[in-house]
């Protein structure tokens, strides 16, 4: 083996297979997952932290913020099961009320963390539905039909995403303040649109770019109408990218803080983003794990969603646009 | 073709009207998928854009809707340029540049590190599970979390407290004072607002590093295998050559997009200590809904829009030069 070896291997005769420590075989998947390890302490280090902590009194959060909640029930004694089938003992004992679940419990009292909850998905959904379909027709003119103007109003279009959303906010509030739609629904399904629609549209038209050129000529043979190929053809072909253009706008609705903040400020109109910030106000440190709770629930719902969607997401983003390598 | 266009016009109901109408008007017909969208955009970006943005920006607007708005000419520019507005304007924009300096480039590196490890196989050892998907998944819960949650939870880990499990960290490395902690104090507040700024955006770059590096064909890397190039030497001379494009797009297209945010500053920081982390965005967003002097707001902002037409026509000349 050494007289193989020879002179082109000082450095990296490792990678060959017939030296004892290959990087491939040896290094790689010890090297692999602490690299693993350490992305997800990082990534995972506010997640764990807001959840940990929502589920703590304050006394506990000072103690020890990284430890695991002191949960105060008694584990059902094996005893007690035959009592459960039976019907004797209650499935879940008196005992289990005295778990630190009091923060989340005490927070839906003190703040309307419910109707936050619906104003968001409300507003969210009703967004992602008005963009999504508005996008969808002119998306598609764009990628695959041909008009006088086209890049003008391809401009046009997208602007209100390519300008700061605090720059749409200003003359938006002065917008809703004349029609009278602050703190209504209405208002802030509109000015969410207005970032919504230019980012759906943009991603939209990518991916009808990437759709094959002779599509809706073979539909127009076949004897569908000119309508008739986009509706029965295009449309059911591109059905996974408009789902996740879609819940990509219902994330973009739920995380957005400036619309929701200037134009609502009762419970039931203003959505998540701006009501935790507000919680910092309301309650700081005497009541950390209310914040910690109100956080925590703002993040997991839009986290459950990216890890269902994390497959398609990667298609929705990288063939949107420029993105395409 | 006529044949077609005859197939065309039996159809009849309301399809077949819609589309006589398209037939007649040859090349616009296009135009007709854009009017929803157009209609749209044109209530809530280009009207209030145009109208109330610019023009407010030449007046001293009140929040009073019965009290006339007087014209007060330059007034609010020179307020921001000139008069007392000057040394803030100023200020916010060099925090703002350096914000994006620093930003950029560790989202860049995170996230290229990121897709290439997620690229990886990671296999249950024993049980042959590949656990790949998930790990994808749990690398997004930085993107998927609002802004302002982000920024609130660093902001908080960041207090000199018990609590702040970050701010006490740091303080084995270095000598971050006690009164203030990261947030709370110079040199640290803006590395404590970049972190959680990566922390939040860094998904978006992965997600299309992580795509990019899936269309490299592993083939290239089998070959130079084969030929005995390192693991480095296979990073610089296949992966990153292939992804040129991708990153200096996904470059652009995040400065474009996010050089306006505001909310993890104004989370993780209010603008602190002072005005050291006070991005153009909050300056604008203090003015407008703090102040409520909406005209001197609206000057601002658009000189901040003028500022950037630069950057936006780089991104919309790449987005249209394949018309």
């Amino acid at each position: 083996m050494a007289t193989q070896d020879g002179p082109t291997t000082e450095k990296f005769s490792f990678e060959r297979s017939g030296s004892r420590f290959s990087w491939e075989d040896h290094y790689k998947p010890v090297v692999k997952y602490i690299a693993l390890g350490v992305f997800l302490a990082w990534i995972m280090l506010p997640v764990y932290y807001t959840g940990v902590n929502s589920l703590k009194g304050p006394g506990q959060i000072f103690k020890t913020a990284m430890g695991i909640p002191y949960v105060t029930f008694d584990p059902l004694p094996f005893g007690d099961l035959i009592g459960i089938i039976t019907g004797q003992v209650p499935l879940i004992p008196e005992a289990a009320d005295a778990a630190q679940l009091s923060a989340w419990r005490s927070m839906w009292d003190a703040f309307p963390f419910v109707e936050y909850l619906l104003a968001t998905t409300v507003v969210s959904v009703g967004t992602a539905g008005l963009a999504t379909v508005a996008a969808v027709f002119s998306a598609y003119a764009f990628a695959r039909l041909d008009f006088p103007a086209k890049t003008p109003l391809f401009v046009l279009s997208v602007m209100g995403f390519t300008f700061p959303i605090v720059l749409l906010a200003i003359p938006i509030f002065v917008l809703m303040q004349d029609l009278t739609l602050l703190n209504t629904y209405l208002g802030m399904i509109l000015a969410f649109t207005a970032f919504t629609l230019p980012y759906n549209i943009w991603l939209l038209r990518g991916f009808f770019e990437d759709l094959p050129d002779n599509l809706e000529e073979s539909a127009r043979v076949d004897g569908c109408t000119q309508i008739g190929a986009f509706f029965r053809v295009i449309l059911p072909l591109s059905r996974p990218a408009i789902a996740s253009v879609f819940l990509l706008a219902f994330l973009l609705a739920w995380h957005n803080f400036l619309m929701a903040f200037i134009l609502g400020n009762d419970p039931l109109h203003t959505t998540l983003a701006p009501a935790i910030l507000q919680l910092r106000g309301t309650f700081f440190v005497k009541n950390l794990h209310y914040i910690m709770a109100g956080t925590f629930l703002s993040m997991f719902v839009p986290i459950l969603m990216y890890m269902y969607l994390q497959t398609h997401l990667v298609e929705g983003l990288s063939s949107g646009g420029g993105v395409k390598g | 073709m006529a044949a077609v266009d005859q197939i065309g016009q039996d159809r009849g109901g309301i399809e077949g009207i819609v589309d006589s109408i398209l037939e007649e008007y040859g090349g616009v017909q296009g135009m007709l998928f854009l009017v929803p969208s157009l209609v749209l955009l044109a209530g809530i970006v280009f009207y209030p854009m145009v109208v109330n943005g610019l023009i407010l920006s030449f007046q001293d607007f009140t929040l009073n809707p019965n009290a006339a708005d007087p014209f007060v000419g330059l007034e609010n520019y020179q307020y921001w340029l000139l008069g007392s507005g000057q040394a803030l304007f100023l200020f916010s924009v060099k925090v703002t540049v350096l914000y994006e300096l620093l930003v950029v480039p560790f989202d860049l590196v995170v996230a290229l590190g990121a897709a290439l490890l997620m690229n990886e196989k990671f296999e249950l050892p024993g049980l042959g599970i590949e656990t790949r998907a998930f790990w994808r998944g749990l690398m997004l819960a930085g993107y998927a979390s609002p802004a302002i949650a982000a920024g609130l939870t660093w902001g908080i880990m960041e207090q000199a407290a018990e609590y702040g499990i970050v701010y006490q960290a740091a303080t084995m490395f270095f000598d971050v004072p006690a009164s203030g902690g990261i947030v709370g104090n110079r040199p640290w507040a803006f590395w404590g607002v970049v972190i959680a700024k990566v922390w939040r955006d860094f998904g978006f770059m992965y997600v299309v590093f992580l795509a990019g590096v899936q269309s490299i064909p592993s083939a290239l890397y089998e070959i130079s295998k084969v030929d005995g190039a390192n693991p480095i030497q296979r990073f610089r001379y296949i992966t990153l050559p292939h992804l040129r494009t991708v990153i200096v797009t996904v470059v652009m297209i995040r400065t474009v997009f996010t050089v306006g945010k505001l909310a993890i500053p104004l989370a993780t920081t209010q603008g602190g200590p002072v005005n050291y982390t006070r991005v153009l965005g909050l300056v604008i967003f203090d003015v407008a809904f703090g102040e409520w002097a909406l005209g001197r707001a609206a000057a601002l902002g658009m000189l901040f829009a003028v500022s950037i037409i630069p950057l936006i026509l780089i991104w919309i000349k790449t987005e249209t030069e394949d018309y």
